[in-house]
């Protein structure tokens, strides 16, 4: 449950909020959360700019932030996703059976009951909210032959018929504008994942915690920025950080393979793939384009640590804070490393408003999250406190 | 190692000397409740010691360390050095954002869960630790009860005639106490008496300390937990 006084005691911050209104910034300010993951029923309110994440392993840090990228997604095509960034099987090449189709998403579902819908309602900082309800609608079923994919039209005396009751995402955007999407099957029997023109809510970039980089994603990010003229702010960020680095470009020197960001090094006669350089560093670089590129949205970074010498981790809060201020972006960010909160008290120090603590506890096999102010947040680290576990 | 709620009682004191002596109360008695005991310094970030360090030492970001859910209570040890020893303790409750007790017989609220405080030697005698300790100081060096109050008489701590000369009584019983356990300090005549505590020279199991044991012991009841 939130405590009252959290709540009151960020509403010192009126101010602020408003500057980001009529910068038009919008900020998610509140969370509710059904049947998604490990986490029956959560509710979170006054989010902020800065959102810290953290927990012990198995608590639900990644799945709360898998719960805000659903959110603002809104969209099928996220699930699988999220499970791939698990190392989760997420898409199958041939016709799934019923069995196949609901086992694809039946871990998303709270303990595994798929007869209650995953409910997901998020406020932003103009008030306006936008909900995700996502269920099997049985309504929608319809039965297949399974003739493997070929032959469609001639299903073999063996093949069976398999009855998929296809997923749906009922959505109201932040603008009460209604639709539902589905993940159901084709003629084949083969997954369709239904786009949609937009997401539910703010774009937004998810990093979990094995993802060190998208190559060809952050290639083209950085062609985009460097189209516009925007891609200088970013690679100086990273010379800040790594000076041996004398330019980062996206390049594509084998035909066919696409583009991929390669670093120019002080020692080295040639560039080289920067994820060859660092995973680190390539991951940081991908959050710090995905913080400009995504002006105005959400990032979601799952163990912000992995990848990074510890001596960095003061510059790196720093960095992307400010990255996140100047383009309006909203940040979640989990981490298990005391070193590496503690290296953000020079950032909090005079900003408490800013931030908030998010603690995802498990306690007799229920998760919760508790809250804390940017103010306890900032009082607690400069105490040296272990605010990590309950 | 980082700071967290370790036990179901929080104590808190002012210095070093009280958490040494209450640390050694403690295990002397086991029958007393489990309590996890610091001094005011070792829980803020300004090393804020004495009194003044309560505030800074108690305020809403505890409740972000790891144990708190498993916390029950607080108790405040504070010395009773003045008439306004009480209201003081209460000042530094209120100003780190909780409820402090009316009254020496009462429990306040600290984000939820009772506080305490106790006055050494005890809410209606003004002293300290020292005051407290007196008895067994003098037993272990019993020809200190001849000498201090003579060597303080010399100094001028006290008067010839007609007792203190100084205004707090707790100066004088510090006076007393670093006199008489001055030949054992070898190694820094200023030590106080906490380490003497702890190394069992001074003893903890002395009748002089049975009032403020048997409050730890109804710590419970008296807090309702």
């Amino acid at each position: 449950m939130l405590c009252e006084k959290s709540q009151d005691s960020n509403v010192g911050s009126i101010a602020a909020e408003q500057s980001y209104l009529l910068d038009g910034y919008l900020m998610i300010k509140a969370l509710k959360l059904n049947n998604f993951r490990c986490f029956k029923e959560i509710e979170l309110h006054n989010l902020r700019r800065v959102n810290v994440v953290v927990g012990k392993n198995a608590a639900g840090k990644t799945a709360l932030l898998e719960a805000i990228k659903l959110g603002l997604d809104g969209l099928p095509a996220t699930l699988p996703w999220l499970n791939q960034m698990r190392s989760i099987l997420a898409f199958i090449p041939g016709p799934a059976t019923a069995e196949i189709f609901q086992g694809l998403f039946r871990d998303f579902f709270y303990e595994f009951d798929t007869e209650k819908p995953i409910e997901i309602w998020m406020q932003d900082s103009a008030q306006q909210s936008a909900t995700l309800r996502v269920y099997f609608d049985a309504k929608r079923a319809t039965t297949i032959q399974m003739s493997m994919g070929f032959q469609k039209d001639l299903p073999s005396p063996n093949s069976l018929p398999s009855t998929i009751i296809p997923l749906a995402f009922e959505r109201s955007d932040f603008q009460e504008q209604k639709s539902t999407l589905y993940a159901t099957v084709d003629e084949d029997g083969k997954i369709f994942l239904e786009p949609a023109a937009k997401s539910l809510g703010v774009v937004s970039g998810f990093f979990s915690n094995s993802n060190f980089g998208n190559p060809p994603e952050s290639a083209s990010w950085l062609s985009n920025l460097s189209v516009e003229k925007r891609s200088r702010e970013v690679i100086s960020a990273v010379q800040r950080h790594f000076p041996f680095i004398k330019e980062l470009t996206s390049e594509s020197p084998i035909l066919g393979l696409g583009a991929t960001v390669y670093a120019d090094v002080d020692t080295l006669p040639r560039k080289l793939p920067l994820s060859l350089l660092s995973g680190g560093i390539s991951r940081l670089f991908a959050i710090m384009l995905a913080i400009v590129t995504f002006r105005g949205g959400a990032i979601l970074i799952d163990e912000i640590e992995n990848g990074i010498f510890y001596d960095q981790y003061p510059m790196v809060w720093k960095t992307l804070i400010d990255l996140a201020e100047e383009h309006k972006t909203q940040l979640f960010i989990s981490t298990h490393s005391n070193e590496c909160l503690q290296a953000l008290l020079p950032s909090i120090r005079g900003s408490e408003n800013d931030f908030v603590l998010l603690r995802a506890e498990r306690e007799n096999g229920v998760s919760h999250i508790a809250q804390f102010t940017g103010k306890e947040f900032e009082g607690a680290l400069a105490k040296g406190g272990e605010i990590r576990k309950p | 190692m980082a700071f967290e709620f370790t036990k179901p009682r929080f104590l808190i004191c002012e210095g070093f000397d009280d958490k040494g002596f209450l640390e050694a109360l403690v295990a002397n008695r086991p029958a007393l409740p489990e309590f996890q005991i610091l001094h005011a310094a070792e829980c803020n970030d300004k090393k804020q010691g004495g009194r003044s360090g309560f505030r800074l030492s108690l305020d809403s970001s505890i409740r972000t360390f790891a144990g708190f859910g498993q916390l029950k209570a607080f108790l405040i040890v504070s010395d009773n050095d003045t008439a306004n020893s009480f209201r003081e303790v209460q000042d530094e409750i209120r100003a780190a954002g909780h409820i402090p007790p009316p009254d020496a017989n009462s429990v306040g609220d600290i984000l939820g869960k009772p506080v305490a405080v106790y006055m050494v030697p005890n809410i209606n005698t003004f002293g300290d630790l020292e005051t407290l300790s007196l008895p067994t100081i003098y037993k272990t060096w019993p020809k200190a009860r001849i000498c201090v109050p003579m060597f303080l008489r010399c100094t001028g701590a006290l008067k010839y005639f007609g007792g203190a000369k100084w205004p707090k009584p707790s100066s004088v019983s510090k006076a007393r106490a670093r006199a008489a356990s001055v030949g054992f300090n070898k190694d820094d005549p200023y030590k106080g008496i906490g380490r003497l505590f702890q190394s069992g020279t001074l003893s903890a199991g002395h009748s002089c300390f049975d009032e403020m044991a048997t409050f730890l012991n109804n710590f419970d009841a008296f807090c309702g937990i």
